[in-house]
This record gives structure tokens, sequence and C-alpha cells, in this order.
């Protein structure tokens, strides 16, 4: 393969030919091997872009195409709104279906990068005459962007090395699940188009900084923009590169393309992402854009420094540094600690807080410590998500150190921090994933570079860190790693090259005199656990990450049978109640039930307010009498549960109910007490020895209302009947059933109405017991048991 | 002839680390002591230094009861441990080498027929659950000293994570006892500090071996720290954040695998670091390493290809291997 990239013209090795005529055939022959190389490129890249778009279609072809879980049903809403109206109004939209009675503000708290792309490629195909439903386009644009993360991964690990290392991180992106996790069909989330923008401001900061181009920065700045717009996960980068700068300067490699690329970032980036009316002023304003600010003004005294070391004799320069250093450390502190006092910059958010002190979240926010997203990551969580990876991503970060340009620093940097950060907090993996994949396909491509080198010809000779690159011969990563000191036209000269540490032993052994034996026992394996790494990732992709969670799918022998139960319970919803009726659910179920059913709620999965979630808590955690109270002061009309006893599907509300508790004790602490809902041994149990506070809480009542109707008998998913005081001559007084789903995965009441007189619940019902219904007809005692290969999981 | 010895030492290098790992597991301890009367019971107390376990409720009750002669005394004061000595409390486990080491430091101190005289007495919730049941215990291990003076209010002993277990429950019992000079210290770790001295020899001996053509490039600054990003990735991808957030149980009864995809223990984290570590070397050698060796040593080369090769297939192969016994339903396999 080629040695050098486009623009770079291998001026030096023609010099040296005398021959006019063979000089030009050389470059000649060069010429077409570059042009056909670059079709090959383009070609495995296009085929790379279909495996990373094909791999993720498992959820289409075994379901439909539909949208997944949670939160990709608001985005889907909001893309909806933002399709049948203006921007204008998209950003002004006040959402009155949530957070009853308090509305939201859609505009100022969305990222709205993702609904802006889907709409535009809807008005596209539109403006061509190419119909097609917006829920198609929000289905299949999660892996239309991993193809083109593939890509942006390629241009981000050929500034680590070359093409080589850049196709096989494209392929490692394109299959990694640790982002096909949040990127499959239907997975309609700010991370589907956000890792492709991360990835992309990625190259962009490095080509930016190796160029020092305004152009370039300016595009970096735009990326940055698409990142901010797009996803909260911006932070990482606003981090990053300061980091980078930071550590440039500290390595003595400060330049003044360096200082071109960050100032440009810095002013224009933080000006774009102000626009977004989410971030609005929180880059001048919260501590954790503070370190890009600071590194901002460091950099401009850094350059100084440079400028006057130029202009003074070193004693004065000396002298100087001394003085000033000691006054601006001085300055320094005294202003943080006047901004911190008047509360101009705010602490770090609560989120964040958790990476550093991992005892916080679980100390002062339940309801961050309550979502499993934000748990700390086992090593099966790692090997789950990147596989092997696992080895090639640490080997990758050593060879960075070995070659140590300017990239290389920016990779090592990002790699430790997705790393811990990953560690901490599982969600994160989808951070680490992108740099694993560009640092393993780094270290993949160096060992194929020696093992493979010379066996495709001389002109394949390779710029693998094993051997000195043959002199004269232009190799665009040795390039990259000299550029510390050379500007960025000029070919390294072999003394720079040289000077690179270990980059070329003396005694160095040329890959050409490698046995058959050598070559073949070391591709074999490498060969073999790439095939494994690749099947891994289509497995997990399929069988683990494709699940919509809103249809559920059990296996029954050889046959399959689908649980859809969520979607018809919504559809009843959205044909059975007013316009207006507002609807009491865990908030899980918020974003679903406003963008199926289009009726309100009031607490979604924004999780905004903390204490209105807590007072839905509260209301499945008190007695019925007390639970009606609430539900009346807060004008519920519907109360929807989610239960998987009858069905074996354990992510239901009563599994859940223990973080209701939590956080509703958070907030009420005279009200609920999670110590009772244990029973005398301590125990969270739903049978016979379960405490009082546990059997007579709305949410256990909802949940095993007529339970006893089934010839069940046990709850499937705790394996254990239900406590007694649920028997067959106990109605509900303060609310009635008025539906429940065919496999009784979702239950539904009406709370019925505030007495006229006053009266409380209980003085209400003691004596009237409303005439019980029929058991509606009995249900399958076949139900399969769940196989949860997923629906759970996440 | 000497490759194959150097590769002999490598190889038994791996196997003393893995070993390490492996069997470092706290050794399970339950006895069996014949038990009948107070009077045997405390007799066998006196004579072996060891803790009575409790093995009826009708020897609970003759223990604990008043003598009859002044019913506001006891002849002794009790420190009562409720425990349950299986793999479902790894906790217990691990505390119960120390509640012997108590018990026999208490043996050595106290003289014999003082008044004051403290009992360690364990209760095994195998054996008597319905002790546990009247005296309303929630969670174990629960820990509580009763004097032997009237009024009969337990002073109860938490486990504090800030300072070692012998250290805290010394002071407690020092407290407690009233015997001025009563510390606990760890008996030493003979088996422990076996493997460290060998893994040392070992590091020492390839080291020696090793010294000129191998470890002299790794001491510079750069693949120094280089090897630095490497363990530390490796030790945060090995899942060893998890074990310090959760505080992880160092090993579930002896077995090296916690069944399941949220739950790890020590053990295992270490086992997985020290694969991912050796396929990482094996990495590094086929990249860093045989580029170096001068193309004139041939079979050098080859024997170190090989070497490598092999690790590298073998440590990937067990990496799946692991993750197939955590997950049932896992079906790649590499070798095995």
């Amino acid at each position: 393969m080629s040695t050098s990239t486009m623009e770079q013209k291998p001026a030096a090795a023609a010099a040296t030919l005398p021959d006019e005529a063979s000089a030009a055939l050389q470059r000649q022959k060069e010429q077409a091997q570059r042009s056909r190389l670059f079709v090959m490129r383009l070609v495995i890249l296009g085929l790379i872009w279909l495996v990373a778009f094909g791999s993720r279609l498992f959820s289409v072809v075994r379901f439909e195409s539909i949208i997944h879980e949670f939160d990709p049903w608001f985005n889907y809403r909001a893309t909806r709104m933002l399709v049948n109206s203006s921007l204008d109004d998209f950003l002004n939209w006040f959402d009155h279906l949530a957070w009853y009675p308090l509305g939201r503000a859609v505009g100022g708290t969305v990222y709205p990068g993702l609904m802006l792309v889907s709409a535009s490629i809807y008005r596209v195909l539109q403006a061509v005459n190419i119909p097609m439903d917006i829920r198609h386009i929000c289905v299949f644009l999660a892996p239309v962007f991993s193809g083109a993360t593939a890509v942006s991964t390629y241009l981000f690990t050929r500034e680590l090395k070359d093409e080589r290392a850049g196709l096989f991180a494209a392929a490692f992106i394109a299959l990694a699940p640790g982002y096909s996790s949040r990127s499959v069909a239907g997975s309609y989330d700010n991370e589907a188009v956000a890792i492709f923008a991360l990835q992309l401001t990625f190259f962009l900061w490095l080509r930016a900084q190796r160029t020092g181009s305004t152009l370039w920065s300016l595009a970096c700045v735009a990326s940055y923009w698409f990142m901010v717009a797009s996803w909260g996960g911006y932070v990482f980068i606003t981090n990053l590169i300061p980091l980078h700068v930071l550590a440039m300067v500290l390595l003595g490699r400060f330049n003044s393309r360096l200082h071109t690329a960050y100032s440009i970032f810095y002013v224009f980036g933080t000006l774009a992402s102000m626009t977004v009316p989410f971030v609005n002023f929180q880059p001048v304003k919260t501590s954790e854009h503070m370190a890009a600010l600071g590194m901002f003004v460091l950099l401009q005294g850094v350059a100084g420094l440079y400028t006057l070391r130029r202009l003074m004799s070193p004693a004065a320069f000396r002298r100087l540094l001394v003085a000033g250093g000691l006054a601006a450390l001085v300055a320094g502190a005294s202003a943080l600690y006047v901004l911190r006092d008047t509360d101009l910059i705010r602490p770090w958010a609560g989120r964040f807080y958790s990476l550093w002190d991992t005892n916080y979240a679980r100390v002062h926010l339940p309801i961050v410590a309550s979502v499993s997203e934000h748990q700390p990551t086992t090593w099966t969580s790692f090997f789950f998500d990147l596989n092997l990876m696992t080895v090639f991503f640490p080997v990758g970060l050593f060879l960075c150190f070995r070659r140590f340009g300017d990239a290389h620093v920016f990779a090592i940097l990002n790699g430790l921090t997705a790393v811990y950060f990953s560690a901490v907090m599982v969600r994160l993996v989808l951070t680490l994933a992108p740099i694993a994949c560009v640092l393993s396909g780094y270290a993949v491509s160096h060992l194929l570079d020696y093992y493979l080198g010379g066996v495709f010809g001389p002109a394949d000779s390779p710029a693998g860190t094993g051997h000195p690159p043959a002199v004269g011969t232009p190799v665009p990563a040795a390039a990259a790693a000299a550029e510390a000191s050379a500007t960025p036209t000029t070919e390294p000269t072999p003394t720079k090259a040289a000077t690179i540490p270990a980059a070329a032993p003396a005694a160095g052994s040329p890959p050409g005199t490698l046995g058959l034996i050598d070559r073949v026992s070391v591709l074999l394996p490498l060969v073999l656990v790439l095939v494994v790494l690749h099947l891994h990732c289509i497995f997990v992709t399929s069988t683990s990450y494709s699940n919509p969670s809103v249809v559920l799918s059990a296996s029954l022998g050889d046959s399959r049978m689908i649980i859809d139960d969520f979607r018809e319970s919504y559809s009843w919803l959205r044909h059975n109640t007013p316009q207006d009726a507002r609807i009491m659910s865990w908030w899980d179920y918020g974003y679903q039930i406003s963008g199926f059913s289009n009726r309100t709620v009031l607490v979604d999965n924004n999780t905004w307010n903390n204490t209105h979630i807590a007072t839905v808590g509260k209301a499945f955690a008190m007695d019925e009498a007390n639970a009606f109270d609430v539900m009346v002061q807060n004008d519920v009309d519907y109360v929807l549960v989610v239960f998987g006893g009858l069905l074996g599907y354990s992510g239901d509300d009563i599994n859940k109910f223990l973080w209701m508790v939590r956080i509703a004790q958070g907030v009420y602490p005279g009200d609920v007490t999670e110590r009772a809902f244990f029973n005398s041994r301590g125990q969270f149990k739903v049978d016979e020895t379960a405490s009082p506070t546990m059997y007579n809480s709305l949410m256990f009542k909802l949940s095993y209302h007529r339970f006893y109707s089934t010839s069940v008998g046990k709850d499937r998913v705790r394996m254990v009947a239900p406590h007694s005081s649920i028997s067959r001559d106990t109605p509900l007084a303060s609310v009635e059933e008025v539906y429940t789903s065919s496999s009784w995965l979702v239950r539904i009441y009406r709370v019925r109405e505030p007495d006229i007189f006053g009266r409380t619940v209980d003085e209400r019902f003691s004596d009237f017991l409303p005439a019980l219904k029929p058991p509606l007809a009995p249900v399958e005692s076949v139900l399969p048991r769940l196989a949860l290969s997923g629906a759970g999981e996440r | 002839m000497k490759l194959l010895l150097r590769l002999a030492l490598y190889v038994a290098a791996v196997l003393w680390c893995l070993l390490g790992v492996v069997l470092a597991g706290p050794p399970g301890v339950k006895e069996q002591p014949p038990a009948l009367s107070t009077a045997e019971l405390l007799g066998l107390a006196r004579q072996t230094g060891k803790p009575i376990f409790i093995k009826a409720d009708a020897e609970f009750n003759s223990l604990f009861q008043l003598t009859s002669a002044s019913s506001s005394e006891r002849a002794y004061d009790l420190f009562l441990i409720f425990t349950s000595l299986t793999e479902r409390c790894p906790n217990c486990m691990s505390l119960h080498p120390t509640i012997e080491l108590a018990a026999s430091k208490l043996h050595t101190e106290q003289a014999a027929g003082d008044r004051k005289n403290t009992f360690i007495a364990v209760l095994d919730y195998a054996d008597v659950p319905s002790i546990f049941r009247r005296v309303g215990v929630q969670t174990v291990p629960m820990m509580l000293y009763f004097g032997h003076k009237k009024p009969l209010e337990p002073v109860p002993f938490t486990v504090d994570s800030s300072s070692p277990i012998y250290v805290s429950l010394g002071n407690f019992l020092r407290e407690q006892t009233g015997l001025a000079h009563f510390t606990l210290t760890p008996p030493p770790n003979y088996f422990r500090l076996g493997m460290t001295a060998l893994v040392g020899l070992a590091s020492v001996v390839l080291t020696v071996v090793f010294w000129r053509k191998f470890l002299t490039p790794v001491l510079r600054i750069g693949p120094l720290l280089g090897l630095g990003a490497l363990f530390f990735s490796v030790y945060m991808l090995s899942g060893h954040m998890w074990n310090r957030i959760r505080k992880a149980p160092r090993s579930v009864a002896g077995s090296l695998i916690s069944p399941g995809f949220q739950t790890q223990n020590v053990a295992e984290t270490n086992a997985v670091a020290v694969i991912y570590a050796l396929a990482a070397l094996a990495l590094l050698g086929l990249t860093v390493h045989i580029p170096s060796i001068p193309s004139g040593s041939f079979y050098k080369r080859r024997g170190f290809v090989l070497f490598y090769a092999v690790l590298l297939l073998v440590t990937t192969s067990v990496s799946f291997a692991i993750f197939r016994a955590k997950i049932g339903t896992y079906p790649l396999r590499l070798l095995f």
C-alpha cells in the first residue's frame, strides 16, 4: 500500500533519479498506484458503511420499523412536531402534555441536533419528490450515521498513523457493541448522531492543530457546534481539547499553529455553543466549562512569554518569569475565589460530580443512583461491549507512547480519561468505544505492518514502529510524529525521524527476513481472534441490543410469540380516555404515554423535577386513603402500572418500587420510610411475610388486584404467591380497574371521583363495597415465561 | 537449549502469577465442637481457646441466663456473634478468622476463674435459626456484647470500614473487657508471603536474564509511561473500579467466579486483569520485541514469535472461557 498521502508529493525520491524519462515513468506508476489504492480505500470504506448499517437492522427484521425504548419516543414526538411546524415554533414549544401541571418548555430543555438532522433529511427528500414517512427516517437514522461514524473514525485514526490503521479502526467502530448498543435501527437517541460528531470534532481538531489553518479550525468549530446541539456529552470535548493543549504546552510543544487552532476553537466554539438554547450561558458560568476558559487565558500568556523570550535577554526573561508567575498565581486564585463566592460560577452538576466522588450519587442523588446507566462497570460489561478490544486498546495506548507525536498525545489523553470514566459509569462505555476502536486499529495495523511487510511487493514497505522508514520516503505517520519541531509543509529529515525515541532500534531486523512460518504463526492467531471478535460483535448486537423493549417476544419452543401489551394499552388510552385526561405512572413510561397515547402525564423521563417525581412515588407508596388524597390534589384521572408477575417480566413496577420509595422518602421523609417496606427479617417481600406498609401500599394493590382470578397463583417474577390481603373480596376503594392488557403487563385504573360531601375515602367506602365485576376471561395459563435476553437489562 | 530454558522460565513465572490469584482465596473454617452443658462449653473454651459454637437452643439458654445465686449477675461476659458461615455471607466468612483470633487472645490474656471473664459465642444461622428469630436478627454478621451485670443492655459492635477489622475489634474488646493491653494482631499470612517472595524472585531472575536484551529499552521513560498507561487501562477494563465502589467480596467461598452479569468478586477480576495483561504483553512482544531482534539470530526470533503467538492465542481463549463461565448461554469460544 502507498506510503504517501495525496497531498504529499514524493519529490525527494524523484529528485535523486538521474534520468528524466525514468523519473516521469516512476511518477506515473506511483500516480496509478495511488489512485488504485484510493479507489480501494473508497470501496472498503463503502463496505464498512454497509456492514455498520446492515448489522444494526436485526430489530427491524425481527420486529418492525419501530422506535425503541423510552427517550427515543420523546425525540420522535419532538421530530414530528418539528416537521409539522417551523423551527421557531419548535424552539418555542411549550409542552403541556408533560409534567402536569407544570408543563415543560421543550425548546429550552432539549438538544435539538437530532431532530434537526431528521427534519432536514425529511425536507430534502420531500424536495426531491421522495415521500418518506418521518418515522422511517427516525428509525434508520442511527444505522446510517454509524456508517458516517466509521468514516470519521477512519479520518481520526489516519491522523495517528496511516490509512491502514484508519480502515481497521473504521471496521472496529462499525461493529463495536459498545457503540451499536446506542445506534441500532429504532434507537433514535441523541447518541445516534453525537458519536459521529465526537469523532469528527476530534479529527478536525487534530487536523487544525497540525496545520494551524483557520479553515480547519473553523471546520472543527462547526463540528463542535453540531456536537453541542446534539448531546450533553459535548462537555467531554470541552475538557479534553484544553487538556490536550495543556499537555502540549507542558511538553514544550507550544507553537503558533496550536495557538491559532485553540484560540479559534475556544472563541468561536463557545459563541457557537451558546446559541443552543439548552446550553445558553452555561459555557461562561459553570465549572465544567472553566477548564477551557482557563486554558485559553493560559495559552495567551504562554504565547506572550514565547514572544518575550525572543525579545529579551535570558536573565531578564527569567526574572520576569518568576515575578510574573507568582503574580499570576495570586491573581488567578483570588479571582477564582471571588467568582465562586459571588456564585458567578456554579459548582459541578450532580451527574458529573458523581464521576469524581463515586459515593456522592448514592448518598445525595437517589434519582441518579436509581438509573442503572449510572452504575459502575463490571468487567463482563467491558468484555461484552468491547470484546478483545480490551486487549488491543491498551496495546495501542502503549504504542502511542513510543511514537508520541501530537496526535498520539491526544489519543493517549482521550483513551485514559475515557477508560476511567467508563469504569465509573457504565453509560460512558459509549465514549470509550470510539477511542478504543481507534487505538485497537492502531495496534492491529502495527502488527500487520510488520508481519505482512514486504509480502505485497517492495512498494508496500510499511511504516511500522519496528524499523526506520526508508531514507527519503515521506511517511505520513512519521511526518505527524515529527511535527513537534517541523513546519507542516517540510518533509521530515532522517535525523528527525531518528530522534523519535525507540522508533528505530539500531539492530532492528527488516520484515523481509521473516520466514513464512513466522508470518503464518502470527497472522493465523490474529485472524482467528479478529474473526471471533467479529462474531461476538454481531452476536451481541443481535441478541442484546436489538430489542425494542416496547414490543417483547418470547420463545415457545421453536416458534415465537410477540407480546404487544404496551402498545395495546397505550392505544386503549388514546381511544378510550378524554383528550385532557391526566395519567399517573412511574416516570419510565412518561415519554411513551405522551408519544403513543397523546395524553397528559405527571412525570416523564426528563426527570428534571425531583419533587414532582417524589410526589408520584409517594402516591404509589402510601396506603389507599392517603394515596387518593395525593392523586386528587394532582388531578390524576388514570393510573397506569406495569406488572410482570403473570408473564415473568422482571422490569416491572414492583421491582422498581424500592426506588420509588427511596425517592419519595428523600422529599417526604415524614410520609414514607424505606424501612417500613421491609418485613421483620429485613427482606423486601410480597408474599405472606410482607410488611403491612408494603401490602397496604397503592402499588401493591394495583399490581395484584384480582391476581387470584388467574390460574397462575404464583407471581412469576418473585416466585411467590402475593399476600393474602389481596383476595377475592377486596375491591379497591380509591380507584377502579378499567383496562388490563392481554398478558397483564399493563394495568390501568380510573381514579374515583372525589366525594362531593368532602368525606375521606375511608368514610365513603367503609360500608360500601362496589359490586364486584365478573372476572375477565381467564388468561391462558400456558403463557410463556419471557426469555429475557435483554428486555430488562438496560 | 538456552532458549528453551528461558521459555520455561517465562512459563513458570506466568503460572506462578496465575496460581497466586487462584489459590489466594481465604480458607473456609468450620469447627464441630461437641457441646452439652454450660460448664462443658466453658471448660472447652478455656481449654482450647476457641470460641463457643452454640449448636442448640438449650445451650444458648443455659449459657445466657443469669446464675441462680445472684440474679443480678452472671459469672462471665458474653460476646455474641450472629453469623452465617456459608458462601451466602462472604462478610461472615471473612470476619470469622478474626473472631477466632480474638477468642484465643482473650483466652491467653484472662486469668482463669476471674469473674469478669469474657467468652465469645458464635451462633451460626444454619445451626440455630430459632434463636435468630427470637432475638430478631435481620442482618449478619451482628455482634453484641453482653456485660455480666444488670441491666443486660447489649453493646453492639459495628464493622467500620475506615480501619482494619482487627484494630477496631481489638479496641472494642479492650474497652469492654477492661484488659488494659488488649490488642489484636493477625498472624502472618505465610502463604501470601511465600507467594510474594516467589513472584519477586521470579521477577528478579527474569530481570537478570533479560536485562540487556529486553528490559533496558523498557526502562526508557517513554515506554515506561506507556506500560503505566497499559496497566492502568487493564486495571480499569477488568472492572476494578466496580470492586472499589461496590466493595466487592474477595472471593465467594473459594470459587473463582460469581456467575451473572451484575456481580463479580475480586479474585475473578484479578484473574481477568492478569489474562488481559498477558495478552497485551504477547501483542507487545510481537510488535516491539520481535522487530528489535537482529536478523542474524533467526531461530531465536522464531522461538519468540511462536511463544508470543501461542501466548496470545491461549490468553484470549482463556478470557472467552472465563466469560462463558460467567454467562452460561454465551456460545463463542476460541480454543477451549
